[in-house]
Parts: C-alpha cells; structure tokens; sequence
C-alpha cells in the first residue's frame, strides 16, 4: 500500500517531506478507475514536483508551467479509465512534457525556457532539418531505433541523454546530478548525437 | 526529419528508460570511490595475467609485478579506457586536452609562456596518445612509417591502436634554463608513467546457432565490479537484441522490444548468494522448485547435475510440452571465496532454439571478477 518514503532533497522530484510516505501507484491508478478526485490529489503530493520540474524546463513563466501542471492531472483524469499504465511516474510526466512542449510552440520566445531552445538546437545535429511527414510505420521504425540505441548505451550515458533531451535539463543541472564537468558532458552528448546519427542512417531513416 | 519531429520520438521512448533516468546517482563520485578501492586493492602488488585484447587484436602474454602507491596521480582517459598513473612531481604541471580521439598532456605554464595558444601542440607538449582506427601488431605500425617520432607502443584492441608519441619539435624557449630544465625533466619521467587498461572486457564475436544457424555476433563484455570483500563478475551481451538491467539486487539480460506486460518470459537472472556454498545453494533452490511441482506449478524438476567443463551445477525445471509453457534453467558457479551465483535461464518452450540458444552463448562467456583482475597495467 505505502512506499518507502524518498528523503526530499533539492535533487529530488517528489514533493514530500521527511517521514511522509506515498500512496502506491497501483492504488492511485485505481483511485481514477474510481473516478475518485483524490487521485488528482496523490497524483499531485508524489509526482507534481517530477511534473513541474520537467514543466520549468521547457517554459520560462511561472504561471504557464502551473497550468501546464494542472492540464497534467486532468489529463491524465481523462486518459486512465482507458488505460492502466504500468509506470506511472512515466506515463505521468510524459504527459507533462508534451502539454509544455505543445505551449511552447505558440507561446513568445522570452517565454521559452533557454535550456530547452539549446536542447533542441542540439538535436538538429542529428537531423537534416526537412519537414517530411511520416507514415505512422516510420515513426514506430524511427522509435524502436532509438529505443535500440539507448538501451545499447551505457548506463551514465543513456540516463545523461535523456535527461538532456527528455527532460530538457540544463548542462549545468546535469553536472550538478552526475559531479562530472561541463566539457564532460558536452563532450558526451556531442559524441551521443553523431552515434544516433549514425545509428538512424544506417537503419534507412530519412533523417 | 527536423528537430522537433526528433524531440517528439525521443519523447516516445520506453517507458524504462524515462524511469530508469528519473533519479541519477553522482557518477563521478562512484567512479572515484571504484577507483580508490581499485588502488588500495592492488596498493602492495599487481600480479598481471596474460590478457588477450579480443578478435583480430593482440596479446601481452607477459607477467609483470608492478608496486602501485596507493595515492598516486592519475588521469583517466574517456573513451579509450586507459588511466595514466603519472609521477607525483607531475602535480599542477601538466594538462590535458582532447583534441579529436587524441589526447594531448603538456605543461601549461610553458606552453603559455611559449605560444600564442592558437595551436594545441604549438608549446610545451609533453606527449599524445593517439588512437589509430587500425588495429596494429607494433611490427605493423613500423612497416606503416608511422614511428615518424619517438613513441611507446601501448595496446591494440577493437579495430584501434593506441600509440603515445613523444612530442618531436622543442616546445620550451631554450633561452630560458628553467623551462629547460622542467620540460626535460619532464621528458625524461615518461617512461616512468605506468598505463593501467581498464576494460579487461573488449567487444568479441561469438559463434551463436539460433534455430540451428550459426552465425558470428558480437557481444560486449558487462562487468559488474568487485565491491568490498565480494568478487564482481562479467558476461558477454548480445547487446543488439539484448539489454541488461539491475533490480533487486539481481542483474538481468532481456531481450530489446518485447513486451514486459507479456506472460511469456524470456530472461537470465544472476543472483549472487554470498556465504552459501554451490551445492546448498542448488538443493536448496531445487528443493523451492520441487514444492512448486508438488503445488502444480511444475511438471518436472530434473535431478541437480555437474557439468565439469564450465565447472558448475546445474538442474532444469519445466512447466510442460505445450508451446507456451515455462521452462527455467538454473545454473551454479563458485564464487571465489564463500559464495555462489545463481544464473536462471527463462523461457518458454518455443524459444528454446532462439532466446534459449543466444542466453546460453552469453552464459558460457561468464566469469568471477576479483580486485585482483581489474585493473591491468600495460608493461614499459
């Protein structure tokens, strides 16, 4: 029923204190197949944190992350009768990187968190930079060759990728979290791109 | 494809991968604390096997004892996995950049002294490792003319040479004695530099028949280190269609883009069972699995068995004939010291020939890791 509770710390995502201790997530899932408001409120208390910090990575006001969070919760209210996901924490903060990647789009770029624009620069060394519309084939090939590429990463490297270009952290946060320098992982992510270049290359992929 | 298309996929990865990053230790430091274990471990002796660098590569079939000071200075090579075990009057008076997949230590109070800092091999270079995309006998690297400067030939491996080149050009003002005097004395210490390899497992193909076919894969080494009196140990991966994961204290191989919500499981569990001996260790795994058997879980429990080639014991367990039906292969090594792994083969009946077969090439490369295997020091 309960987990074991996470000590809050600044690197931590979760929102409780010291000694609280969260409601599991299976229990949460059922609290929105019973169509039960507490769920938004659990769902909150664990991952608002992971949500918002995700939230403040891509956007730069307070307020369009706050609504970008509780578009989160609703969302996922309305996704999981449908659903029974099997990690939440996941599904959870997907959800809240596509709602603030979505307002990223039209909102002003004073608006748009730095961290995020450079990410996405970076990612064009792995592209071309032509529009092509995709078949839903393609994109299920694109996916599961990405997927193929993480999971063929070591473990510092993978996590360093995604934290960068999932999660849209800082080089700095990035630093912070794994102690290693600045040029480090520049130098890691640089070489990470021209390997998943590569790797989309040479599986046929219109990049 | 532009960026924004590349965002959204990356956004789509496995749920796994997104979780699994949720939270990252502080690397550096676990790998500062690996490193200082590594030291003190081998801090009175370093007794060095022969070692062999993998297909087409080749071997120091030397032995060497090597007195390593537990507190040295040293400087880790990303990438290349060499760490340089440098002299300790070196402290402060050196620096190294990364200039391609070559690196570059000088010193940089003479290098800023003498150059205009443009160039990176323009002032005060010591030495440059250099990593040829060859892999090279040193016979060969001579035969290639490239000895064009004095050199130290230090390894090769996975279809790369790795060469240290001593810098060729003056790189101090001989006009200055002291610059003269340091970059010389410096000069002179390079031989001294002991050069530690620290991946003792490089990439290997090996021969793998799924559904009776055999073909060459490469697997790469996966090497779980030694932690305090505990011995580590390695396995080869087929790391295109396999992923390895820890959970719970077990360390698993998976197979790539299978559903992990489906009933039919396909993996290789190694458990370490520190302080139990092989033989407890089966008859009391076995004796779970025939309680299983006798609650209908189980169709059948084989007898524990020994194989004397690979050295360990071993019993099959089966659900049934049916397709679908589970089959677990639990195998026993000995640890060194007190203490067993337990490796359990997964599957399901039809994927004996494919999961089943690649599992078993990747168990064959299992090995025990001591302190005393890791790290090794490529000879003067």
């Amino acid at each position: 029923m309960v987990e074991k509770p996470y000590l809050y710390s600044e690197s931590s995502f979760h929102n409780n204190t010291v000694g609280e201790t969260y409601v599991d997530d299976n229990r949460i899932i059922e609290l929105y197949w019973q169509r039960k408001e507490e769920a938004i409120q659990e769902t909150s208390l664990k991952y608002g944190g992971l949500c918002t910090h995700i939230a403040k990575n891509i956007l730069s006001s307070h307020e369009d992350c706050e609504e970008c969070v509780n578009d989160t919760y609703f969302a996922v209210w309305n996704a999981i009768p449908n659903e029974r996901p099997n990690r939440f924490s996941a599904f959870v903060s997907r959800i809240a990187r596509n709602l603030a990647l979505k307002r990223y789009e039209y909102i002003s770029a004073a608006k748009r968190n730095p961290s995020a624009v450079y990410s996405l620069e970076e990612l064009g060394d792995c592209v071309s930079g032509t529009d092509h519309v995709e078949s839903e084939i393609e994109k299920r090939h694109i996916e599961t060759t990405i997927d193929k590429f993480l999971w063929q990463l070591s473990e510092e490297k993978r996590n360093i990728f995604i934290r960068r270009y999932w999660y849209f952290d800082s080089i700095k946060s990035i630093c912070e979290s794994t102690g290693f320098t600045q040029s480090k992982v520049k130098s890691m992510l640089f070489e990470m791109r021209q390997k998943l270049r590569k790797r989309l290359e040479s599986e046929g992929i219109e990049i | 494809m532009n960026k924004k298309q590349l965002s959204e996929h990356i956004g789509n990865i496995d749920d796994r991968l997104v979780q699994q990053a949720e939270n990252i230790p502080n690397y550096a430091a676990q790998r500062r604390q690996r490193r200082i274990r590594q030291l003190l471990t081998i801090a009175a002796a370093l007794l060095l096997m022969v070692s062999s660098f993998g297909a087409g590569a080749m071997v120091f079939a030397r032995e060497v004892i090597i007195e390593v000071p537990a507190e040295q200075e040293t400087l880790e090579l990303e990438g290349i996995d060499l760490t340089l075990i440098l002299p300790d009057s070196w402290k402060g008076q050196y620096s190294v950049e990364k200039n391609g997949a070559n690196y570059v230590v000088y010193n940089p109070q003479i290098k800023e002294a003498v150059s205009d800092g443009m160039e990176i091999l323009d002032g005060g270079v010591l030495f440059t490792i250099v990593c040829y995309e060859e892999a090279m006998t040193e016979e060969q690297f001579i035969e290639n003319g490239l000895d064009f400067t004095p050199y130290r030939y230090l390894l090769a491996a996975n279809n790369k040479t790795y060469i240290l080149h001593y810098a060729s050009d003056v790189q101090y003002d001989p006009a200055n004695q002291e610059q003269e005097d340091t970059y010389q004395k410096m000069m002179s210490e390079i031989e001294d530099i002991q050069i530690v390899v620290n991946n003792l497992f490089p990439p290997k193909d090996i021969a793998v028949a799924p559904e009776g076919l055999v073909e060459e894969v490469e697997h790469i080494g996966q090497v779980k280190e030694p932690e305090n009196e505990a011995p580590g140990f390695a396995i080869y991966v087929d790391t295109e269609r396999y992923y390895t994961v820890e959970e719970n204290e077990s360390f698993y191989i998976r197979p790539i883009g299978v559903d992990e919500n489906s009933e039919l499981i396909c993996e290789m569990e190694i458990q370490e069972m520190t302080d139990i001996s092989w033989e407890e260790a089966a008859q009391a795994i076995r004796k779970q699995m025939c309680a299983g058997q006798e609650a209908g879980k189980w169709d059948s429990v084989s007898a524990i068995s020994h194989d004397t080639e690979i050295e360990r014991l071993y019993f099959h367990v089966s659900e049934g004939t049916a397709w679908d039906s589970a089959q677990e292969e639990h195998y026993f090594y000995q640890m060194d010291g007190e203490g067993t792994y337990h490796i359990v083969l997964r599957y399901f009946l039809e994927a004996t020939e494919g999961n089943g077969m690649r599992f078993h090439a990747m168990l064959d490369t299992f090995t025990s890791v001591t302190a005393q295997d890791t790290p090794q020091t490529i000879p003067n």
